[in-house]
């Protein structure tokens, strides 16, 4: 019998593809680690491909808003840093409990609930100059709660802040600026040290998942892949879905002329809200899974320029094209590991010799001016003919 | 480049499989392997962990260029061991979970021996965890708050007592100052700097109404309304002493603002934390003459052993360069290293970390930097006024202070004490007698 994603699947074939090539790199990747398989892929390498495939599901959001949508939204990993934020509050306070409570066993007294809590307080937020919980921790002891948040904060956010820039009618560069404001404000916002996010430090030691203190990194680095991977995967069926539903041609109808749709008696605002929030959590979900893997998060990753960056990694994956936009993530983020790794070596010129450390950006911004210029399909336009859906 | 000669077998071709898979993942031509393996065979190789691009390479870069100076000198001097330095530099680009990224990388994919790296505190936090699961080394050369000790870690920079208690202490015996402004940028290291010393003051007898504290943002240009307070303090006629961990460009506007208001360094000093040789080489430094800073080195230290430090590094970087106090902490912590490896005969993190214990190194300043139990040196701390030329005229220097993992000035951190030789223990509390925790608090 052929169930409806069946019948899908099999009528796309470019998403089936994308899934099998997915699940065989998983796989792939899972026999090669040091954990499972032979250990040609080293546990920091995993890492990098796992945060890869985080990067890539934030993409495809990206690509699902402004390719499809057309709402270039240069605020997203706003989001992607709120939904890090909501699982890292519960990966330090339980991670900071267990401490505080094996140390306690050594104490001649036992120590008081309040005692433990006051002990907690001052290990988190000793660093910052604080001891006491600030408001918002008040869920940080429930993972079932911050799991719940990693989807509401930034959902919520993106609501209110779509709802009253769409209801206004702020489109084009105007609602590209307000989102670069937005992810801009809440970054130097978090920065403040009574912030209660622990301002520019953060929250670290994310990859110590509480309760596997004897789990070696690379057996967690693994389960956090297949999680990006599995997120990813379902992150993009779900997309797909919608933009081979009814409802993905009335949003690429919003993108080539707003004020016809509207004429045509669609609520154009709902589905740009719908659209915006829905990624929001898309690139949340991203984010939760991504920090765990960093170690670490910090304010500075919710600059203008993370978010810029994605902008671009959609635009040299090709807009409109799901694929697109992952082939664009994992291409330019992996491509700037190496750069940065100081592995690719330098050309001597004569008298000057090019360091990829300091020439790899210009590489990157030239790249995007040529792609934009001369290959509007960018990289995943090399691909169209395993998809009928592609905007040829 | 010679690859033939390679013993260590096993762990390179594996470091090269991993780069041949990730180029081809990158469609990149596999003739750039050769040269990226050959690197990966080196005897033994040092890795170097400091932004080259982003904000902090102004910073930064100047650390990695000591590292490969001090690296190429010791292999004219025939190496270590019998065998070759190499240096592993990465690029973590001022992105602070990029360095957990890189410091993986550097440890379990290059198998560096060392570490020599970060500059700023979230970095650091960035690196600890992992450093402490691979058991790794690194050497920190920045100035920093305190409040933590690590077992991988060795601290070069100096602990809050090695540089803002003496600044205060001749603030109050020298300049004889009364009311203190404590002014920061907001961030964890002066908000503990400037915790630590509210409270010093006050157990020093001065009032709390007495001690003002401000925090301004990164880059805060906004000056007047601050300047304005701080000047306000000293209407009662009593001596008001400003004390500064404002952070990178912010102080350009703060001393404007200071000159602009006609406040001069004898009506009101500022003794500065933050603002070296470095940083005053490309200012104009005529509204800072006068002003403090503390340090553990300044380049107008008069001896050999730095005349000649200072000439090598003008010989290799141009005649413009100066040297300042994070290089200082490299160059100490690197010849400890060497001399702890010898000492050791092997590279082994485990027996060069008790090698370490002890091991002494001239400082540049003159007297003897030590490495302590806590990982800390017992280093001189010196005050110095700025000059029109952007030099310090050192107008005050200590015998060697040891540096204190965690301060005696907050009552949760006084009964804390970091000895990794004989305790064991980076947090052992001295009431309970009990280790808190192995890892450190990051």
């Amino acid at each position: 019998m052929k169930g409806p994603l069946t019948l899908f699947l099999l009528k796309h074939p470019s998403a089936l593809i994308f899934l099998s090539i997915l699940a065989l790199f998983t796989l792939l990747v899972s026999l090669g680690s040091e954990a499972l398989g032979s250990g040609f892929i080293s546990t920091s390498f995993i890492k990098t491909l796992g945060k890869t495939l985080c990067f890539c599901l934030i993409a495809i959001a990206m690509d699902l808003v402004w390719g499809y949508c057309g709402i270039l939204s240069l605020g997203h990993f706003a989001f992607f840093g709120l939904g890090g934020y909501m699982i890292g509050m519960w990966l330090m306070y339980e991670r900071t409990r267990l401490i505080v409570v094996e140390a306690a066993q050594q104490a001649p007294l036992p120590l008081s609930a309040q005692e433990i809590q006051d002990a907690i307080g001052t290990q988190i937020f000793g660093v910052v100059g604080g001891a006491d919980f600030p408001l918002i921790w008040g869920f940080s002891h429930l993972l079932s709660v911050q799991l719940l948040l990693i989807l509401l904060v930034p959902g919520l956010l993106a609501l209110i802040f779509g709802w009253l820039a769409f209801r206004s009618r702020v489109t084009g560069v105007y609602l590209s600026i307000l989102t670069q404001a937005m992810t801009l404000a809440l970054s130097l916002y978090l920065f403040q040290n009574d912030s209660g996010l622990r301002g520019n430090n953060g929250l670290s030691g994310l990859q110590n998942l509480p309760g596997h203190e004897q789990t070696p990194q690379a057996l967690i680095s693994l389960w956090f892949f297949w999680a990006s991977a599995f997120a990813l995967g379902l992150g993009y069926l779900l997309l797909k879905l919608i933009v081979e539903s009814k409802m993905g041609n009335v949003i690429r109808a919003i993108r080539d002329d707003e004020a016809r749709v509207r004429f045509l008696g669609y609520h154009v605002e709902t589905y740009k809200l719908f659209i915006f929030t829905l990624t929001a959590i898309l690139a949340a979900i991203a984010g939760a899974l991504y920090y765990p893997q960093a170690g670490i998060i910090n304010p500075a990753e919710m600059a203008p320029i993370a978010s810029i960056y994605l902008a671009v990694w959609v635009a040299i994956g090709g807009r409109g094209r799901l694929y697109g936009a992952v082939i664009g993530a994992a291409f330019v983020s992996l491509l700037s590991s190496w750069f940065t790794g100081g592995q690719a070596p330098d050309i001597a010129l004569g008298s000057y010799s090019i360091k990829w450390v300091d020439w790899w950006q210009v590489l990157l911004g030239v790249s995007f001016v040529a792609v934009t210029l001369y290959a509007p399909k960018g990289i995943g336009g090399l691909f169209d003919h395993f998809d009928k859906g592609a905007e040829k | 480049m010679d690859c033939g000669s390679q013993n260590n077998e096993a762990p390179s071709s594996r470091a090269a499989f991993h780069r041949g898979y990730m180029m081809k993942r990158l469609l990149l031509a596999t003739a750039l392997s050769a040269v990226a393996t050959c690197s990966a065979m080196a005897d033994i190789k040092v890795g170097i962990l400091h932004s080259l691009s982003g904000t902090m390479a102004i910073s930064e870069t100047t650390l990695k260029d000591t590292m490969l100076m001090l690296i190429e000198q010791q292999n004219a001097k025939g190496g270590l061991n019998g065998e070759k330095l190499v240096p592993v530099v990465v690029d973590p680009a001022s992105d602070w979970p990029l360095f957990a990224e890189k410091a993986r990388e550097l440890l379990s994919v290059e198998k560096v021996d060392v570490i020599f790296g970060n500059w700023t505190s979230v970095s650091r936090k960035s690196v600890l965890p992992v450093i402490e699961e691979l058991n790794g080394l690194l050497f920190y050369p920045v100035q920093y708050e305190g409040e933590e000790s690590s077992k991988n870690v060795f601290y070069t920079g100096a602990a809050p007592n090695q540089q803002a208690i003496p600044a205060t202490d001749y603030y109050l015996e020298e300049l004889g100052v009364e009311k203190f402004a404590l002014l920061g940028t907001d961030y964890v290291y002066p908000r503990t700097t400037n915790k630590i010393l509210e409270q010093y003051l006050k157990d020093k007898g001065i009032a709390a109404e007495d001690i003002f504290v401000n925090y301004t943002p990164f880059g805060h240009s906004d000056w007047s309304k601050i300047v304005a307070d701080v000047v306000a303090l000293g209407a009662d006629g009593k001596k008001v002493g400003v004390i500064s961990t404002i952070n990178g460009d912010a102080n350009i506007g703060f001393y404007k603002e200071l000159a602009a208001a006609g406040v001069s360094a004898d009506d009101i000093p500022v003794v500065a934390f933050s603002v070296g040789e470095e940083e005053l080489a490309g200012l104009d430094t005529k509204n800072l003459v006068g002003h403090l800073a503390a340090w553990n080195y300044f380049q107008s230290a008069e001896g050999e052993a730095n005349a000649d430090f200072i000439k090598t590094w003008k010989a290799k970087m141009g005649e413009k360069r100066v040297t300042n106090d994070p290089m200082e902490a490299h160059y100490i912590g690197f010849n400890m290293w060497v001399n702890a490896v010898k000492a050791a005969g092997s590279t082994e993190v485990d027996k060069v970390r008790a090698a370490m214990y002890g091991q002494k190194f001239p400082n540049l300043t003159g007297g003897m930097a030590e490495m302590l139990p806590n990982h800390h040196l017992a280093k001189p701390v010196l005050i110095g006024e700025i000059q029109e030329d952007g030099q310090f005229d050192i107008i005050s220097q200590t015998k060697e202070v040891p540096g204190d993992a965690w301060t005696d000035y907050l009552p949760d951190s006084a009964v804390l004490k970091s000895d990794w030789k004989d305790l064991g223990c980076g947090m052992y509390n001295t009431q309970t007698k009990t280790c808190v925790q192995l890892k450190s608090n990051y």
